[in-house]
């Protein structure tokens, strides 16, 4: 049963490569001889007791280039022009998966730079403004700090979410650029694509109840004065995002 | 490291180095090949090479039955006496190229650096 997902992997990532290949005798011929052999070397690496995500990984990478393939064979796509704007169409659901992980990759390094910039803001108007007005510098201190800290926390989770593509990436050795990704296709074992569905549901929940916490804390704060016992919000829900991930991963294995 | 313009044209030989006892397919020989010198082949470079051998004539294929795999059935490859020749030729063609790319080696002696 195992194998046989293993199998459909192969196979779908061969469908992949050979999309916009022209469809011939001799082509499927070659995409069944080439399955045969990643799956005879996949059940050999399994054998010498690679896990099947590491396995699947290094028989990938040894693929080759389709390229030399249709070179060496003479063989011609079914037509070069429409090829490119079409592959978003037929992109899997891994593939989506990859571009909007890549995407993501450039919004990170921004918003964390402005979280820092804004925890740096916060700092130096607390000090400027303290010479007037207390309850000034204060609010101006947790005001901007929070939003620096929101979302410096809000992207880290987000990022973290992103672990699954990012250690395939790296155990698979494809040394990813942008350009590249957009002309491969990619493929995540089934096992991890289900995994990072309790992640994504689990790592938004626990975004939210941190803004909230940090909500809480500020109103607490500034309109109670209660800084003091307001404080216990953050372990309190550091702990519930906690059992909200346990909650979520439970939900997805029943 | 190798590079892989000198090792294209020797895709060939090591192929048929591996069917040149007994007949085999494409994982086999791939594996026959990495254990013998530790060159991992990459799926199409087997396959372009494989592709190119038959269309010259030098092997032929045919559908056949694995013991290791649980009789699925799997094309099997053999050498032609076309391609024994064409093997032949090759490691000569080897042996030549290899003595004249020697005659500029500093390793080889005659010069020094």
């Amino acid at each position: 049963m195992k194998n046989m997902s293993m199998r459909d992997k192969i196979q779908n990532y061969i469908d992949n490569v050979f999309t916009g290949i022209e469809d011939t005798q001799q082509t499927r011929r070659l995409k069944q001889e080439i399955a045969d052999n990643m799956e005879d070397k996949l059940t050999e690496l399994l054998s010498r007791g690679k896990t099947p995500d590491e396995a699947l990984g290094i028989v990938f990478s040894e693929f080759g280039s389709m390229e030399e393939l249709c070179r060496e064979m003479g063989i011609s796509a079914k037509s070069q022009t429409s090829e490119r704007s079409e592959q978003p169409e037929n992109g899997s659901i891994e593939n989506q998966l990859l571009q909007e992980y890549l995407a993501f990759k450039k919004n990170f390094a921004v918003a964390i730079t402005l979280g820092v910039l804004f925890c740096i803001f916060g700092l130096i108007s607390a000090a400027v403004l303290d010479q007037w007005n207390e309850t000034a510098a204060a609010a101006s201190f947790f005001g901007l700090c929070g939003i620096g800290a929101a979302l410096c926390v809000y992207f880290g989770i987000r990022s973290q979410s992103y672990n699954s593509v990012k250690k395939w990436m790296k155990e698979s050795g494809h040394p990813i650029s942008e350009d590249e990704a957009e002309e491969r296709k990619f493929e995540f074992p089934e096992e991890k694509e289900q995994k990072w569905q309790w992640k994504k549901t689990a790592d938004s929940i626990s975004g939210m109840i941190m803004m909230a916490a940090t909500a809480v804390f500020l109103v607490c704060g500034f309109v109670f004065q209660a800084w003091h016992p307001a404080w216990i919000v953050f372990p309190l829900g550091g702990i519930l995002c906690g059992i909200v991930e346990e909650w979520c991963k439970y939900r997805q294995n029943r | 490291m190798i590079s892989s313009d000198i090792l294209r044209g020797y895709h060939d030989m090591m192929i048929l180095y591996c069917l040149l006892e007994r007949d085999s397919y494409g994982y086999e020989i791939s594996k026959t090949i990495q254990e013998q010198s530790g060159y991992s082949m990459k799926e199409t470079t087997l396959y372009s090479a494989v592709g190119r051998l038959e269309k010259n004539g030098y092997v032929n294929s045919y559908q056949g039955e694995s013991q290791e795999t649980f009789g699925r059935r799997r094309t099997y490859y053999t050498m032609t006496a076309q391609g024994r020749e064409y093997y032949q030729e090759k490691c000569r063609e080897w042996e030549e190229t290899k003595h004249l790319i020697n005659q500029f080696s500093h390793l080889q002696g005659g010069v020094s650096i």
